[in-house]
């Protein structure tokens, strides 16, 4: 018996200008996700947000659908949280102190409040000691562990390319990607630079839209239309840290994934072989290499050969991102990876779908700190 | 208070102003106010060589970026940006 079953999930359209309020987008992900599943918003008595102070808040989008929670929550975090709030979700279910929990994450994050400029419009906290320097918007601070592992290993700008191109290839059969045209690796390299070693095609696009995914306990497996997916295992790495992003981290070419994995793996009973789609946190291109090698999928310094070698993308022997991730498809902060996974393990991907998935891994990922599940077919 | 041990029995001590270049990037696409005229620029994590691991975020002044590697050995110049604020940066070493 699983902790918890992934009962629904829902979406908005994914756009640069969604012309509706972050609650609009919020209420809409949730409706979606709780028709998905069979249920009226008055059954969902959990839910929780990740946000980075630009979202419609679990009071508001609770009052909107006139939803009596048990249990509300609303945290102040990134990329990190967003395999962890379907965790936390489980949590609730298996503790019985609530029966559907919808985790959603909503923001207009290119028409309203944008992530890329966070390190220009904050000076307090850590970003005091990066404003100074001209420095502080997420793909500057990720590319310093992506040109650390180039130093390291030899990883060449082609294998970074090689991400982005995947990516698009997958999103090319996926009508929710925001990017859709091919791309080439003279245009990968022709791209105009952003932080060096990241050019355009290395960054996600910032995106408008909403994902909501309701988790349930495991006795509603048998009153759903659509195939359940299981909670297998989750995990949550890197700890709470409120340093400078990769401050005190001995070895920039390697994370605290290598930490979390094998947890995960563990509580899954399962081992990165078994798992046959893979989401891996793509808000740039370099963090996909990086989590190959930390969760065992690559040796160490390995994995810029695989992706080189097409292994990641459609019909590779590790299919990872099949929505085009969060580089091709769009940036809703990691939770539309949950969503492509459960979508893929109902064998709902249509002329993407991976055949015969029975085990995704699915990863977020911010600056520090990270988190991870594992789903599979109940 | 201290991120390793949670002391806050903490004190000034004086440095070299050395170090070496552990990682950095070169900034083509600035999104800070006032840093257009410098773009591009480099900013990297220096490893200062008083205490293993003890790495300081800053930026390399005075160099084209294709000069700065990994490696680069480094030295400290105080920027007084204003009557209050002063900055440290780092430039190649001499």
């Amino acid at each position: 018996m699983p902790h918890a079953i992934i009962s629904g999930v829902g979406y908005t359209e994914f756009s640069a200008n969604s012309g509706v309020s972050v609650l609009e987008l919020a209420t809409t992900a949730c409706s979606r996700a709780f028709a998905d599943a069979g249920l009226r918003p008055a059954d969902v008595d959990g839910m929780i947000t990740y946000h980075a102070n630009d979202t419609a808040l679990t009071r508001d989008v609770a009052t909107a659908l006139h939803m009596p929670l048990r249990w509300w929550q609303d945290v102040l975090a990134g990329g990190t949280y967003s395999c962890a709030s379907v965790g936390l979700a489980a949590t609730l279910v298996e503790a019985g102190v609530a029966r559907h929990v919808v985790c959603y994450r909503a923001m207009n994050g290119r028409s309203g409040k944008r992530i890329g400029r966070l390190g220009a419009e904050v000076r307090s906290g850590v970003n005091q000691f990066m404003t100074p320097y001209g420095f502080g918007s997420p793909p500057q601070v990720f590319a310093m562990v992506c040109r650390r592992h180039m130093f390291e290993y030899g990883t060449t700008k082609e294998q970074l390319g090689s991400v982005a191109i995947a990516m698009r290839e997958h999103a090319l059969g996926n009508e929710r990607a925001t990017r859709r045209s091919p791309l080439t690796m003279e245009d990968y390299l022709n791209a105009r630079v952003i932080a060096d070693p990241y050019g355009l095609f290395d960054c996600c696009q910032e995106t408008d839209g909403a994902c909501a995914v309701v988790v349930s306990a495991p006795d509603h497996a048998s009153s759903l239309d659509k195939t359940p997916v299981a909670v297998k295992a989750f995990a949550h790495g890197g700890g709470a840290v409120s340093r400078l992003p990769f401050d005190g981290v001995a070895d920039f070419a390697t994370s605290f994934f290598t930490d979390l994995g094998p947890q995960l793996f563990e509580r899954a009973q399962l081992s990165p072989a078994d798992i046959d789609v893979a989401m891996l946190y793509d808000a740039f291109t370099f963090e996909v290499i990086m989590q190959l090698e930390d969760l065992g999928f690559c040796k160490r310094g390995e994995a810029g050969a695989f992706v080189a070698d097409g292994q990641i993308g459609p019909g590779g022997s590790l299919p990872v991102n099949t929505h085009g991730g969060l580089l091709s498809e769009g940036y809703i902060h990691g939770l539309n990876h949950v969503v492509e996974a459960v979508e893929q393990l109902r064998g709902e991907s249509g002329d993407r779908q991976v055949s015969g998935a029975q085990h995704a891994l699915v990863t977020g990922f911010g600056f520090n700190a990270g988190s991870a599940l594992v789903l599979g077919t109940a | 208070v201290c991120a390793d041990c949670g002391s806050s029995s903490s004190s000034w001590q004086p440095v070299s102003g050395r170090g070496v270049v552990y990682a950095f990037v070169v900034i083509h696409h600035n999104t800070t106010p006032g840093f257009d005229a410098r773009t591009p620029y480099v900013v990297a994590w220096i490893e200062l060589p008083e205490q293993g691991g003890l790495r300081l975020l800053s930026d390399v002044v005075g160099a084209d970026p294709g000069e700065v590697e990994i490696g680069s050995a480094v030295e400290v110049v105080f920027d007084a940006v204003n009557a209050d604020l002063t900055v440290p940066r780092f430039r190649l070493a001499r």
